[in-house]
C-alpha cells in the first residue's frame, strides 16, 4: 500500500518571499515598556485619550496570562518583538506615484495596484507599521463613502465617532493579545458608509510585514449604517525570515439596520509569522454579515471571527478555509452569538492538513434565552493528505431556549483514490488530479470571492500542492 | 460484552460513573446507559479500540426535568486497524434541566481503516433549559473516516401540528415525542427483560410527576 502513495513535497512560495532592506525606516526598540508606547504614541501624534488607552492597555497585558489551550507559542518572545517600523516615507500618499520606490515595487509585485485599476473602488496598503498609500474611487467618495487611514480620522472630522467605537467590541480585556494591541496598535483603516449607500465594488487593504523580527497591529474599524452594503477585502503577506513575526491586528465591524458587510480575507503570512489577530461584529436588526476567509500563510494562527447578532433578524454567514502545511500549525475557526429573536446562523467550513501540518477547527455558538426563533447550522469538513499530519475538530454548542434549531454536521477523510484514477485516466497527472480535488474541496471559499481572488487563492493552492511525485 | 447502566429518577445527591474499556482484537464493548433523572449525575466512559477490528458502540439516553443536571464525557481512541466506533446520545430537557456533552473520537496514528460515527439529538421542551455539546474529532491519520452530527432544538411544528389535528393537545403530543426519543436507545438494549424493566421505570416516573402536577 505504501508504496503506491503519493508524496507530495513543500511548494515553491518565493513568489511571496522577495524583500527589501528595511536600513531607512525609523523603528522603536524591541520590547514592552511604558516608555516605548509613549515614544508610538509620540511618534503617532496621538490624542491624549489615546495615549492613557495605551497605557492602560499595556498593564492589562503585563496581568493577563498566555493563553494556555491552543498551539504553542513558546517561539514567540515579546522582549524580541519590535512592535513599530515606521516605513521610509514622511506621511500616506493618495497618488502612487508618490509612493517610495521600494514599497511600490513591492505592491507591483503583489498586484494590488493593478487589481485596483480594474477591480477594486479603493485601495489601501500598508507596509510595516503605518498605510502608505490610501485612495477611493470619486464614485465611490461622492457617495459620502469614508475609506482612509485610522490615525487621520482619530483627529478629523470623524474623531468622536472612532473614540466611541474604538475597542469597544474587542475591548483589551478579552484577551492577552487584545491588550498588546491595545497598548501598540499602528496604521489599519476606516471605513464609514453612510445610510443607503451601495458600494457595488470591494474596497481592498493590503497589510505587508517586510521588517524582520517585527510586529504588526493594524486596527480595521468599519461601520457601515443603516440599509448600506460594502464589501471588504484584506489581503495579507510577508517575505520569510528565520526569526518570529508576530500580527497581532484587529478588525472591529459594526452592521448598522439592514446592513450588509461582506468581509473577505486571504491570508498568506509566511511561515515564521505568529498570526494572532482578533475580527468581531456586531450586527443589529435586520442586518448581514458575512465573513469570507482564507487561512493558508502563518506558523502559528489563532483565528476565530466572532458574530454578535445583537438585532432581531440579523444574520451571519462564514465561509472558510483552512490549509496547514509543514511547520504550520493553524487554530482556526469562528464563534457566533446569538442574542436577539430570529437570528440566523450558517458556519461552512473546509480544512486541509498536509506534510506534519496541523489544523484544528474551533466552533462557539451560543443561543442565548432571548434568541427566540432562532437557527443555527454548523458544518464543518476536514481532508488529510497524509498520516504525519493531523486534523482535530472542536465545536461547541450553548443552547439556552428551547425556541431554537441548532445542526451540526462534521465530517474527516482523505481524497478518495477512485476519484484520483479516474482524473488520471483523462490524462491529469497525479499531482495535477490531486491540486483539482483539493481547490474543488475549497470551493465553498472560492465561489464567494471576486473572480481574480478566486484566481489567486487556487493559485495558492496549486503552490502547496506543488512537489515532486514519490 | 455490553453493559446497561440505569439512573433512577429518584437518585439523589450527586453519582459519579467512569467506566474505562480496553478492546483487545475483534473484540466489542457495547455501552448502554440510561439516565432518568438525578440531581447531580457525572458520566465517564473512556474505550481505547486497541486490537484489530475491535468495536465499540455508545448508546445513551437521557430524560431530565426540574434542576436536574447530568455531565457526559465519551471517548472513543482507536489506535489499532479497522476499529470501529459509534456513540448516540439522544435525550430530553424539561424545566430549568441542563447537561453537558462532550463527545470524543480520537483516530491515533497507525489506526488505518479506522471508522467513527458520533450523533447527538436533543430536544428542548423549555424556555428555561440549557443543552452545551463539544462533538470533538481528533485525527492523526490520513486512512479512516470520522462523522459527527448533531440536531438540537423544540419538536417538530409540523409534527405538532399533525397531532393536534388527531385530537393530541401539545403537553401529550411533547411527552410522547419524548417517550418515543428515549425509546429508541432502550430498544437497542439486547435483552427484552431489562428493556421491560427500564419502561417500567420511565411510567413510574410520568405517573409520580402526574401525581404531583395534581
Amino acid at each position: 500500500m505504501k508504496e503506491n502513495k503519493t508524496y507530495v513535497e513543500e511548494g515553491d512560495r518565493s513568489f511571496y518571499d522577495f524583500r527589501y532592506e528595511d536600513k531607512d525606516s525609523y523603528k522603536v526598540a524591541s520590547g514592552l515598556t511604558p516608555d516605548i508606547i509613549r515614544q508610538i504614541s509620540r511618534e503617532k501624534k496621538d490624542p491624549d485619550w489615546m495615549l492613557e488607552f495605551r497605557l492602560r492597555s499595556l498593564d492589562i497585558f503585563a496581568k493577563t496570562e498566555m493563553p494556555n489551550w491552543g498551539p504553542s507559542i513558546e517561539g514567540l518572545n515579546m522582549d524580541n518583538i519590535v512592535t513599530y517600523v515606521r516605513p521610509n516615507t514622511e506621511r500616506m500618499h493618495t497618488d502612487w506615484n508618490d509612493v517610495p520606490e521600494d514599497i511600490k515595487n513591492t505592491f507591483e509585485r503583489l498586484g494590488i495596484p493593478q487589481s485596483e485599476r480594474e477591480s477594486l473602488a479603493g485601495v489601501g496598503a500598508q507596509y510595516d507599521s503605518e498605510l502608505v498609500y490610501h485612495n477611493v474611487r470619486k464614485e465611490v467618495a461622492e457617495q459620502g463613502v469614508i475609506y482612509t487611514d485610522l490615525e487621520s480620522a482619530l483627529r478629523g472630522e470623524y474623531a468622536d465617532m472612532i473614540r466611541s467605537h474604538f475597542m469597544k467590541l474587542v475591548p483589551p480585556e478579552d484577551h492577552k493579545f487584545a491588550a498588546l494591541h491595545g497598548a501598540v496598535w499602528s496604521g489599519g483603516s476606516f471605513v464609514y458608509v453612510p445610510p443607503g449607500a451601495d458600494v457595488e465594488i470591494p474596497l481592498q487593504s493590503y497589510f505587508r510585514l517586510n521588517a524582520p523580527g517585527a510586529g504588526q497591529f493594524e486596527h480595521t474599524l468599519i461601520i457601515v449604517d443603516k440599509g448600506a452594503r460594502l464589501h471588504f477585502i484584506e489581503g495579507c503577506s510577508a517575505p520569510k525570515y528565520n526569526v518570529a513575526n508576530l500580527h497581532a491586528g484587529c478588525v472591529e465591524l459594526f452592521v448598522g439596520e439592514d446592513a450588509t458587510l461582506r468581509y473577505s480575507t486571504i491570508e498568506n503570512w509566511s511561515k515564521n509569522m505568529y498570526n494572532l489577530n482578533t475580527k468581531r461584529a456586531k450586527v443589529e436588526k435586520g442586518g448581514k454579515i458575512e465573513w469570507v476567509s482564507g487561512s493558508f500563510g502563518s506558523h502559528v494562527s489563532y483565528l476565530y471571527p466572532m458574530s454578535v447578532l445583537a438585532g432581531k433578524g440579523a444574520r451571519c454567514e462564514f465561509t472558510g478555509v483552512t490549509f496547514a502545511g509543514a511547520g504550520q500549525n493553524l487554530d482556526t475557526g469562528c464563534k457566533v452569538v446569538h442574542n436577539a429573536p430570529d437570528t440566523s446562523s450558517y458556519v461552512n467550513t473546509r480544512s486541509i492538513s498536509k506534510s506534519g501540518g496541523i489544523s484544528t477547527f474551533r466552533s462557539a455558538v451560543v443561543v442565548s434565552s432571548k434568541a427566540h426563533g432562532s437557527k443555527s447550522s454548523v458544518s464543518c469538513e476536514s481532508l488529510m493528505l497524509d498520516s504525519e499530519s493531523r486534523s482535530d475538530t472542536i465545536p461547541a454548542m450553548d443552547i439556552r431556549t428551547n425556541k431554537a434549531d441548532v445542526g451540526h454536521e462534521a465530517k474527516i477523510g482523505r481524497i478518495s483514490d477512485e476519484a484520483v484514477f479516474y482524473l488520471m485516466s483523462r490524462g491529469l497527472s497525479e499531482e495535477e488530479a490531486k491540486a483539482l480535488i483539493v481547490s474543488g474541496f475549497a470551493e465553498n471559499v472560492s465561489k464567494e470571492l471576486p473572480l481574480e481572488y478566486a484566481v489567486e487563492m487556487n493559485n495558492l493552492i496549486r503552490i502547496e500542492m506543488k512537489g515532486a511525485i514519490g | 460484552m455490553d453493559l446497561v447502566q440505569l439512573r433512577e429518577a429518584s437518585g439523589k445527591g450527586l453519582s459519579y460513573n467512569n467506566v474505562r474499556v480496553k478492546c483487545g482484537d475483534k473484540a466489542y464493548f457495547g455501552w448502554y446507559r440510561v439516565v432518568l433523572g438525578g440531581s447531580e449525575s457525572y458520566d465517564n466512559c473512556s474505550v481505547t479500540l486497541a486490537g484489530k477490528e475491535s468495536s465499540f458502540s455508545a448508546n445513551v439516553c437521557y430524560r431530565l426535568d426540574g434542576t436536574e443536571k447530568y455531565d457526559l464525557n465519551c471517548e472513543a481512541v482507536h489506535t489499532g486497524k479497522r476499529t470501529q466506533s459509534a456513540i448516540s446520545a439522544s435525550g430530553v430537557l424539561a424545566d430549568k434541566a441542563s447537561k453537558l456533552m462532550r463527545g470524543t473520537i480520537d483516530f491515533r496514528t497507525g489506526c488505518s481503516g479506522s471508522v467513527g460515527n458520533e450523533t447527538e439529538d436533543v430536544l428542548l421542551l423549555s424556555e428555561e433549559v440549557r443543552n452545551q455539546s463539544v462533538p470533538v474529532i481528533l485525527c492523526s491519520e490520513e486512512d479512516v473516516v470520522g462523522n459527527h452530527g448533531a440536531s438540537i432544538g423544540r419538536p417538530d411544528e409540523d409534527m405538532l401540528f399533525y397531532m393536534e389535528t388527531r385530537g393530541i393537545d401539545e403537553a401529550t403530543a411533547c411527552e410522547m415525542l419524548a417517550r418515543a426519543k428515549i425509546d429508541s436507545v432502550i430498544r437497542k438494549i439486547p435483552d427484552e427483560l431489562v428493556q421491560e424493566k427500564i419502561r417500567d421505570k420511565i411510567h413510574g416516573k410520568t405517573r409520580q410527576k402526574k401525581l404531583e402536577g395534581e
